[in-house]
């Protein structure tokens, strides 16, 4: 009697449970599984002798649960036939491709790296069928007499985790996905922005501006204009995407200094302050350079010219926000001399400035310029240079400047 | 992380910006002053530093004239002048005079002739007429009338004892040099312009010269320096010439002992202009219209001993020079501007 | 014999515990369906997930050694599978398919297309060099917002240590990837194409609309059209009406009904300032003809009032005469061109109006004709400044006079040209001017 009563317990519970197990049991014995030996990634093939053991702790302990293993000689035909070597096999495209060949349903591949009494482990559970990773571990252990233990006690674990889940549908590409969302960011704050140059979708904020699209396609192309008071407007091709980048504008300049150096003036220097009725296109400038000439003969004195000038140019073609921009102007001028050491009074040379032609390029923000000046004479009053002769410097050519455009307001 | 552009940005700025360092120390390197000249140049020509004084003539002479008037530089004693003489409408003569901080100091016209001398008397002869070298005023009438046939220089040498060779030419399309001999040590009035007597006919590769300069070396038993050219037909160089610097004894001419190898065996220089030769302490001075430059120039040799750079063209402008060096006068005769330099030697 | 079948139970019962266990295990583990894979698991959970209010991303993972120096092929494998393992860890990453190491193409379009063979909708290149300090460079490209999100390189001051490599948890790389791909949700990708709206167009009668649908939309006598066009979406479309500057715009459909189109009449008269050869001034009006691009110019220079550059003494020329045109041209490009192209010719008549004396045609060059080519630019509102090359060719009763008039330039009369008998051209004649459209 007292025997009986012992296994009453034990035999209930198996009663109890031995359905619900049974069913996970078919499932599981329904399940073939291909397992690669592991793969010795340590340099030079040393501790070779550990592949067998590793390998076969695998096998034991996925055949142990009740997968139906599929025999080696089904995958290494296959390996051979695409020139694979067996202890080689662990990138994810190859198992899953030999596993497919195997006919398997679940393939293990792995492998393992030793250095300095330490062991890596890697092992990995692939769904043959759909292509991917079902779980799997890496990781490092001290190769001691306990490691044995501890590696087997990780892969049953392992063997644990495998659930084939029905996971939630991946959008491809096939479908149309939407973005309801754009957030535009920029730098700059107070950047108004409009869609195809109609809705008005607000100013930036914080760097950020959100635009609500009403669901349109993704990777849809749209121009953007953006504008803000003081600033150049600009249009901007964008990609329909979550979040996108807006670059900045280019400020309106009312005002710039210009630092002159000229040819044919080379004792000296010039400022020119441009004021710009129309930004960055129509200009007025007004111009002063101060230059002597330095004499070569003791004889000689060091004539002291002031060249001020009223010219009206404009930008042609390029616009503001490109490297590279040129322009024309003219206007008129006087340049007044005075030679100390001699009774001479001060001369005043009044000239046309018939044909300004300039071009510039950005430099760090800051345009260099290159401009050459035809300037006719006009001989009013007490000049020296008298009337006619365009000014020229050595050998004929009229002066030409470099310059520097300093924007101010 | 996300923008690589940056580091290229800052690579290419530092390229951009050794180019021009580049330039200008190639430039350097030339290390010539004609070079340096040329760089530093001005749109005002280097002669605006030179200039001392000037006089306005532009209301007074207009454009179409200006090209009749000679420049003459003549020092008696301590008074010196600077005088434009010139017949524009070819009835009569009009000479203005100034001093030699080019003060107007008085304008004759209805002169005859248009030559410039200083006589043995030490008057300041003018045409038809002698001055007082103190006051210019009017001592009276010369017994004829100088001619001048140089746009530079003197017109007339003065010789040994009391003559003055006047009235240099070469007959027209020939080599053969012309002169008169005039006696002028009595009163005006009484000046003795005899015919012209022939002085040589030159031998050489040329055919025939015109006169564009004659100089006195201010001593009266020493040289002249005559530079002489070929006519040229006005082609795109203007007035300039191949001029020859002929150096002789004045006395040779009255003797007749001007040899007539003197021509081919005098030096010469290229690209000179006719109207701009001049002379003073010793050198003549010229004008390179090729070379945009002034010439200091060995008469006995044909070296060139300094260069000047102009930085503009000089070869509308009638030069003077005083002998004795310190000064030299410019008569620009497009804007009619009297100009007053310091030497630039 | 008692002990040994109590003693034995317990392990029995331990041995089955973890099957049936197992069996009501819903661990979510990394198990996903491939998109367009027609097989079901074999194993299914006994209870069926809800519906997903997001999908991960799908990113076709390449990683590669450097040209120079760069991990062993071995060791690439070691770095891969730390790498997969790090971004496995985290939530809502995005699925990885691993390319393996096959050689990745090099130009764009190519790696998009690998990339959609392998059902991903993004992938990264992640490029591993240098052994002592390895640089990481990471490129990746978005094919569903088609542009590239990731461009950088990450830098690391120590070397990779394959036995210790599962604690490499790749945040340099990892994390701006989580970023740039969260997982969409459900309302991204379960609505299907935008469906299309009604758009009724408003506009002149008569106006012919382009760049809305494939054949033109022609506006109704009513003043509209009506047109059925997918929405939201973007356009850009073209208006051109007789009488009308042609109106060009965009346009961002989302839900609105009617789209009124703003249209300019063209200006019928437009007025111009000009200098001929640079100094001559001159003034012209321009009559636009109405439904072609013709129009009629009349105009007159004077030549009484210039400058001229010939470093003489005078700059100022002034002639007691008048040149008198008629034009008739063509424009070649549309009116809402920033520059316009166009041609004409016409005949012109040449007066003189001496002082003190009657006007009276020029006896040298009493008329002749003109063709002209030129260029409007638009400068700021109705003003713009133009530029016209206008050789003509003049008659002129005294030829030989006409001819010395030219000067000699070194022999050639050139940029006259002379025509005898009775003739000249003119090569080099430019106008450059403002006009002003009323």
């Amino acid at each position: 009697m007292r025997n009986i009563r012992t296994l009453v317990v034990p035999v209930l519970f198996l009663l109890a449970v031995v359905p619900v197990a049974w069913s996970a049991d078919a499932r599981v014995a329904a399940t073939s599984v291909c397992v690669f030996p592991l793969s010795n990634l340590t340099p030079d093939g040393k501790f070779q002798e550990h592949q067998k053991p590793l390998s076969d702790a695998v096998e034991q302990e996925f055949a142990a649960v009740g997968y139906r293993m599929v025999p080696a000689g089904q995958w290494q035909a296959e390996a051979a036939k695409e020139k694979v070597p067996a202890d080689r096999i662990t990138e994810a495209p190859v198992v899953l491709r030999l596993g497919q060949g195997a006919d398997a349903d679940m393939a293990v591949s792995g492998f393992y790296w030793m250095e300095g009494g330490r062991i890596l482990i890697s092992i990995q559970c692939y769904d043959v069928k759909a292509g991917t990773l079902i779980t799997g571990f890496l990781h490092t252990w001290r190769f001691n007499l306990g490691f044995y233990n501890s590696i087997h006690a990780e892969i049953a674990d392992l063997v644990q985790k495998v659930v084939f889940l029905t996971g939630p549908r991946l959008i491809t590409l096939k479908d149309s996905v939407r973005v309801d969302q754009i957030t535009f960011t920029s730098p700059q704050d107070g950047m108004e922005v409009l869609i195809e140059g109609q809705d008005n979708v607000g100013r930036i904020k914080d760097g950020t501006l959100v635009f609500d699209t009403g669901g349109i396609k993704a990777g849809t192309p749209l121009l953007v204009q953006k504008r803000q008071e003081g600033y150049h407007p600009l249009s901007q091709s964008i990609i329909v995407a979550p979040e996108v980048a807006l670059t900045p504008l280019p400020r309106e300049n009312r005002l710039s200094l210009e630092l002159d150096w000229t040819a044919g003036q080379l004792e000296g220097a010039g400022a020119t302050l441009r004021w710009y009725p129309v930004p960055d296109w129509i200009m007025v400038n007004f111009s002063e350079y101060l230059y002597g000439q330095i004499p070569y003969v003791q004889n000689a004195s060091l004539p002291i010219h002031a060249d001020s000038e009223l010219l009206a140019g404009l930008y042609l073609f390029l616009p503001p926000q490109s490297d590279f921009r040129f322009g024309v102007s003219s206007g008129v001028g006087t340049i007044l001399s005075w030679i100390p050491g001699t009774t001479l009074p001060i001369y005043t040379d009044v000239y046309l400035n018939l044909l300004s032609l300039w071009g510039e390029y950005k430099v760090a923000g800051f345009p260099i310029l290159l401009r050459m000046d035809v300037k006719i004479p006009l001989g009013l009053g007490t000049s020296l240079l008298g009337s006619g002769n365009v000014l020229t410097w050595g050998g004929g050519i009229p002066p030409i400047t470099v310059g520097m455009v300093l924007p101010w307001k | 992380m996300e923008m690589n552009g940056l580091v290229h940005g800052g690579r290419s700025l530092a390229m951009r910006a050794a180019a021009p360092l580049i330039v200008v120390a190639a430039v350097l390197t030339l290390g010539s002053c004609q070079v340096l000249e040329f760089i530093f140049g001005s749109v005002f020509p280097a002669t605006v530093g030179l200039t001392k004084a000037r006089a306005d003539l532009s209301g007074t002479i207009d454009s179409s004239s200006a090209g009749a008037f000679n420049l003459r530089v003549v020092q008696s004693g301590s008074n010196g002048y600077v005088i434009l003489v010139g017949n524009p409408g070819g009835i009569s003569t009009t000479a203005y005079v100034y001093d030699l901080n080019l003060n107007p100091v008085t304008t004759l016209t209805g002169l005859t002739g248009d030559g410039v001398l200083v006589d043995v008397n030490g008057n300041i002869d003018i045409c038809s007429n002698a001055y007082s070298p103190t006051t210019m005023a009017n001592l009276g009438a010369l017994g004829g009338s100088i001619y001048s046939y140089n746009p530079g220089g003197v017109d007339g040498l003065q010789n040994t004892g009391t003559s003055e060779l006047v009235n240099l030419n070469f007959t027209q399309g020939t080599t053969t040099l012309n002169f008169v001999s005039a006696t002028s040590a009595v009163p005006p009035a009484s000046w003795t312009f005899p015919a012209p007597t022939a002085v040589q006919t030159f031998t050489g590769s040329v055919s025939s010269l015109q006169l564009n300069a004659v100089f006195d070396d201010g001593n009266p038993s020493g040289n002249a320096i005559l530079v002489v050219s070929q006519p040229t037909s006005g082609g795109n160089n203007g007035n300039a010439a191949t001029c020859y610097f002929m150096t002789t004894l004045k006395a040779n001419f009255p003797a007749g002992a001007v040899p007539p190898t003197l021509l081919s065996s005098s030096p010469s220089l290229d690209n000179i202009e006719t109207q701009c030769v001049g002379y003073a302490q010793g050198s003549i001075i010229a004008y390179d219209a090729k070379a945009g430059q002034f010439l200091k120039v060995d008469p006995a040799s044909g070296s060139i001993q300094k260069t000047f750079y102009t930085g503009s063209d000089m070869s509308n402008t009638r030069l003077g020079y005083l002998v004795a060096g310190g000064y030299f006068y410019g008569f620009d005769t497009r804007s009619r501007v009297l100009t007053k330099y310091a030497t630039w030697w | 014999m008692r002990n040994l079948r109590s003693i034995l139970a317990a392990p029995v019962l331990l041995v089955l515990l973890p099957f049936l266990a197992q069996g009501q295990d819903r661990s979510p583990a990394p198990a996903s369906d491939a998109a367009g894979s027609a097989a079901q698991p074999q194993l299914a959970s006994t209870q069926s997930p809800p519906a997903p209010d997001k999908a991960p991303r799908r990113l076709l993972f390449v990683m590669e050694g450097g040209f120079v120096g760069g991990p062993s092929s071995d060791q690439l494998v070691i770095l891969k599978r730390s790498f997969l393992t790090a971004l496995a860890d985290r939530d809502d990453a995005p699925e990885p398919v691993d390319f393996g190491s096959k050689p990745f193409p090099g130009s764009l379009a190519d790696r998009n297309k690998t990339a959609r063979d392998a059902g991903a909708d993004c992938w990264v290149l992640v490029r591993v060099s240098g052994l002592g300090s390895p640089t990481i460079s990471v490129l990746s490209y978005d094919l569903l917002y088609n542009q590239i999100v990731l461009d950088f390189s990450a830098h690391r001051s120590e070397g990779f240590s394959m036995v210790d490599i599962s604690r490499e948890r790749w945040d340099d790389v990892i994390l701006p990837l989580l970023k740039k791909y969260p997982p969409l949700v459900a309302r991204a990708y379960n609505r299907g194409p935008p469906a299309p709206a009604t758009l009724t167009i408003r506009a002149v009668p008569g106006t012919v609309v382009t760049g809305l649908s494939p054949r033109p939309l022609t506006v109704g006598p009513g003043g509209t059209v009506d047109v059925d066009l997918p929405s939201p979406a973007a356009y850009s479309l073209r208006a051109t009406a007789s009488g009308y500057i042609p109106t060009q715009a965009g346009l961002y459909l989302n839900g609105q009904a009617e789209l009124p189109l703003a249209q300019e009449r063209s200006p019928w008269l437009k007025l111009d300032g000009s200098f001929l050869d640079g100094f001559f001034p001159g003034v012209a009006a321009t009559f636009a003809l109405p439904a072609l691009p013709l129009f009629a110019r009349v105009g007159f220079t004077t030549f009484r009032a210039g400058i001229a550059v010939n470093g003489g003494d005078n700059l100022a020329i002034s002639l007691p005469l008048t040149q008198f045109t008629l034009l008739l041209g063509i424009y070649l490009s549309p009116e809402d061109r920033p520059t316009r192209w166009y041609v004409g010719t016409g005949p012109l008549l040449r007066v003189s109006f001496p002082s003190g004396g009657p006007f009276t045609i020029d006896q040298l060059i009493p008329f002749g004709v003109q063709a002209v080519g030129g260029v409007e630019l638009s400068l700021v509102g109705k003003l713009k400044t133009f530029i016209e090359y206008t050789p003509g060719w003049y008659y002129t009763p005294l030829p030989d006079l006409f001819a010395l008039s030219f000067g000699n330039n070194g022999g050639s009369t050139f940029p006259y040209l002379n025509l005898p008998p009775a003739g000249a051209v003119d090569l080099i004649e430019l106008r450059i001017g403002l006009r002003y459209a009323l």
